[in-house]
């Protein structure tokens, strides 16, 4: 029997190597464009494809505006917030750190499917953000330490290109 | 933010120039909206085809414009690009709107 090779099914080469990002975000809403930019842009050219980077820059800037708008609201001087992302074979894991306001009832939101069975006029016109998060992302844990917010999930890349409705 | 429209018979063509619509500009893009369809009459088509990034602000902001037209006027989108196909498609929000692929079909079709 012949040896086995070890790269004969393995990806191409520059996603060999596991690829680490660490970003730090100034706490406002423009400067967290630019890092989703960022992050989007080093994913593509580390290999992922256009759509599951697309939706992985989607997810954490949802988590990043979410941080912005709420946590750091009322205390802007307590950013940046950092990043740090580790993309392996077709997962990535993110961790998001920040020093802001603690979860209400220190639990992430659920993210249920909003009802748009109502008039027009009643459709819901926010609220999406946690439903996409929660779409995207698997293993999704938040935890307060001391002064510290720590959001950590799991992006499945080959899924999050494919992503569909969730029931 | 800047829109650029197109006027049509019955129909009004805002094209969105620029590639994010995102929470840094959903507040802008909505009041740009308004601006620019407050008294046109007929149909409103949202041409995207440039846009390849929706977040759930941008989302809401286009939520918003439809709102704004009142109950008498539609808002149809044009041209999503894959991943603002999948914001509408995750969230359902294509059920909402009426999505064309392609805005010479869009206009052709307006009477249905």
């Amino acid at each position: 029997m012949p040896p086995l090779d070890p790269n004969a099914a393995a990806p191409p080469e520059k996603r060999r190597t596991p690829l680490k990002l660490a970003l730090e975000v100034a706490p406002d809403l423009t400067a967290v464009r630019d890092s989703v930019i960022e992050l989007e842009d080093r994913l593509v050219a580390y290999g992922v494809a256009t759509e599951a980077a697309g939706m992985s820059a989607l997810t954490v800037a949802e988590a990043l505006n979410n941080i912005v708008e709420h946590a750091l609201r009322r205390h802007p001087a307590q950013g940046p917030i950092r990043v740090e992302a580790l993309v392996r074979k077709a997962r990535m894991r993110v961790v998001i750190l920040d020093h802001g306001a603690p979860m209400p009832g220190l639990l992430p939101p659920a993210g249920r499917p909003l009802d748009l069975r109502v008039p027009h006029a009643d459709l819901p016109e926010g609220g999406f953000g946690w439903f996409l998060i929660r779409a995207l992302t698997s293993r999704l844990d938040y935890r307060r330490r001391g002064t510290e917010n720590r959001l950590r999930f799991e992006i499945d890349l080959d899924a999050a290109a494919h992503a569909a409705p969730v029931a | 933010m800047n829109l650029t429209t197109e006027a049509h018979p019955g129909a009004l063509i805002v094209r969105v120039p620029e590639a994010r619509i995102d929470a840094a500009v959903a507040i802008q893009f909505k009041d740009a909206m308004r601006a620019v369809t407050e008294g046109a009459p007929g149909r409103v088509f949202l041409d995207l085809h440039r846009v390849d990034f929706v977040d759930s602000s941008g989302l809401g902001a286009i939520v918003a414009a439809m709102k704004q037209l009142g109950p008498e006027r539609r808002l149809d989108l044009v041209a999503l690009t894959p991943n603002v196909d999948k914001v509408f498609r995750l969230t359902r929000m294509d059920t909402i709107f009426a999505i064309h692929d392609d805005l010479d079909a869009a206009l052709a079709g307006q009477d249905d």
